[in-house]
């Protein structure tokens, strides 16, 4: 039996006395494509960061290859929301190829870290994961005049690049327009096949880009193997913690995503 | 103007320019990218208190300033490190009090020792041979430094949250950055004055920015747009005899609103703003 990529067991974690999870368990195996999905507020965040190992539980142990998050950094390529936090200066300027080699910088590569130029080996494996997203006909281009959906798959690409074993995204979909995002989980679909992913999202149609299984996180978690809702985990979204707005897009994208369930018989991954 | 170089000051105020501009070009880009541009300020200004300091305790001016400037930059770098909100307020309370104790300490000092003009101004038009080559000795010590760190520092600058979770030592290059640019503050303020240094620091790095793709190539032109302002600025308060340090920031001064008009028509005559980011396919 081999073992999980991650274990999460019995986690509970608090910002200020706000509890935000309790009494979490998680499995993610090799090969799996997980999304975590959840309401804004609802711990689906506060989860990545302790697998990440940003946080550390209050209570119960978060692993990942079987050691402690952070000492599995160098194996794992992380695909924030947004780049430089949101704070990007507009004119900044960098060409996409060299936001791609920044990803080859890390644990492993003592030499790397050093000096000015990039050797062409290099070079070449940066755009050989440009190509995985597409996005190879932009390497020379200024990184900043990208759209918001090019920007997120060259990040993609910077992850990829150091062959990482498990791949994190938070909120690909974010700032994707719909057009986008139907492209976009097809390149996700794809990619997600060579590489065990863990996508956290408050956007459901996340559910059609080859998901293999689901986890639903609002304080507490719900696993689900397959990539569907069940019943358990509508009840979780609506029966706990009455503070979650019942406006959230994604409680109200849970009725017709129930329709999509049940219309794709045999479900969308091949 | 070539007669000018026959003089020896004249000579060394144009090295002089040319060495503070290899500086500030390359710390300047840094500064203003990690928009440590308001922090800089501080720690040009706080510089004054080390220069009190040093006639106070009768120490030896430059390495006494050089000491409390590199202190008061990495305290201020630790309120800047997490960029609490509180940042900014103590970066102004710090600037303010850089100034006010040199000011005191100085009034306290017995005898004359300095005054605050050459401070803010600098002397240019004065800087012995020595200064000229202690600048260039700092300069090599940036481009090195920057040099060997330049993927690190570039990352960062890039994107903070990334490399930090890529276990760059993040830390440490906050720390160095501030360091160097306390050092270069320094060196440049006994030259060309505080006003100048300011200048130098921020204006090349703003036209550059979006005129180039990768953050060498805006020290390069960061540099070279620096030194073309010094030796049209020496040039012009040769001839006009006016104040040199003003005239450089003059001439830096009247580029940067060419620049922005050339920007704004060029935007304007071919009828569009850049589109803004949308999501799209390949």
């Amino acid at each position: 039996m081999t073992e999980p990529v991650v274990r999460v067991r019995g986690v509970s974690f608090s910002y200020d006395g706000q509890n935000a999870l309790s009494g979490v368990d998680l499995d993610v195996g090799r090969g799996d494509f997980l999304a975590v999905l959840g309401p804004n507020g609802g711990g689906k965040t506060t989860l990545l960061r302790l697998i990440l190992g940003l946080l550390r539980p209050v209570e119960g142990t978060v692993r990942v290859f079987g050691q402690e998050p952070d000492r599995a950094r160098g194996r794992v390529g992380y695909v924030p929301q947004q780049v430089a936090g949101g704070m990007l200066r507009r004119d900044f300027p960098i060409t996409v190829r060299e936001v791609v080699l920044m990803g080859l910088l890390g644990p492993g590569r003592p030499g790397g870290w050093r000096g000015f130029w990039w050797g062409a080996a290099d070079r070449k494996r940066a755009d050989a994961a440009l190509e995985k997203v597409e996005m190879d006909r932009y390497a020379g281009r200024r990184f900043p005049a990208l759209s918001g959906g090019q920007q997120k798959r060259v990040l993609i690409a910077r992850s990829l690049v150091a062959d990482p074993e498990l791949l994190i995204l938070d909120e690909p979909t974010a700032n994707i327009d719909p057009q986008g995002k139907f492209c976009f989980h097809q390149v996700l679909s794809r990619l997600t096949r060579e590489v065990t992913t863990i996508a956290v999202s408050h956007d459901l149609s996340l559910l059609t880009a080859g998901v293999t299984a689901v986890a639903c996180v609002n304080n507490a978690l719900i696993h689900n193997p397959a990539p569907e809702l069940t019943p358990e985990m509508i009840a979780l979204i609506y029966g706990v913690h009455s503070h979650q707005c019942p406006m959230d897009a994604f409680i109200r994208g849970i009725p017709s995503m129930l329709d999509v369930q049940r219309a794709a018989v045999g479900g969308p991954h091949a | 103007m070539l007669e000018a170089l026959s003089f020896d000051f004249m000579r060394n105020a144009l090295l002089a320019g040319l060495f503070a501009s290899v500086a500030c070009g390359i710390i300047g880009v840094l500064v203003v990218v990690n928009r440590l541009v308001f922090l800089a300020g501080g720690v040009a200004h706080a510089a004054y208190g080390g220069v009190g300091l040093a006639f106070f305790l009768g120490l030896p001016v430059l390495p006494a300033t050089l000491g409390f400037t590199v202190f008061s930059a990495l305290a201020m770098g630790t309120a800047t490190l997490r960029r609490t909100e509180r940042a900014d307020t103590m970066i102004g309370v710090m600037w303010a009090a850089g100034m006010a104790l040199g000011i005191i300490l100085i009034d306290l000092t017995p005898g004359y020792n300095t005054d605050l003009m050459s401070f803010l101004f600098g002397s240019i038009l004065t800087v012995p041979g020595a200064d000229v080559w202690r600048m260039a000795v700092l300069d090599a010590a940036i481009l090195g430094l920057v040099l060997y760190y330049y993927k690190q520092l570039a990352a960062m600058s890039f994107d903070r949250e990334f490399s930090e979770v890529r276990g760059a030592p993040v830390v440490f290059l906050h720390y160095l950055l501030l360091a160097m640019t306390a050092v270069s503050v320094v060196m440049l303020i006994r030259v060309v004055g505080l006003i100048l240094v300011m200048a130098l620091l921020t204006i090349p790095p703003y036209l550059a920015e979006r005129r180039v793709s990768s953050l060498w190539a805006m020290m390069a032109l960061s540099t070279l747009l620096s030194i073309l302002f010094c030796m049209a600025g020496l040039c012009v308060a040769y001839r006009l005899d006016l104040t040199s340090g003003a005239s450089i920031i003059a001439v830096a001064v009247i580029v940067f609103a060419a620049a922005g008009l050339f920007d704004a028509l060029r935007a304007r005559l071919s009828g569009h703003q850049p589109a803004p980011g949308n999501g799209d396919g390949p």
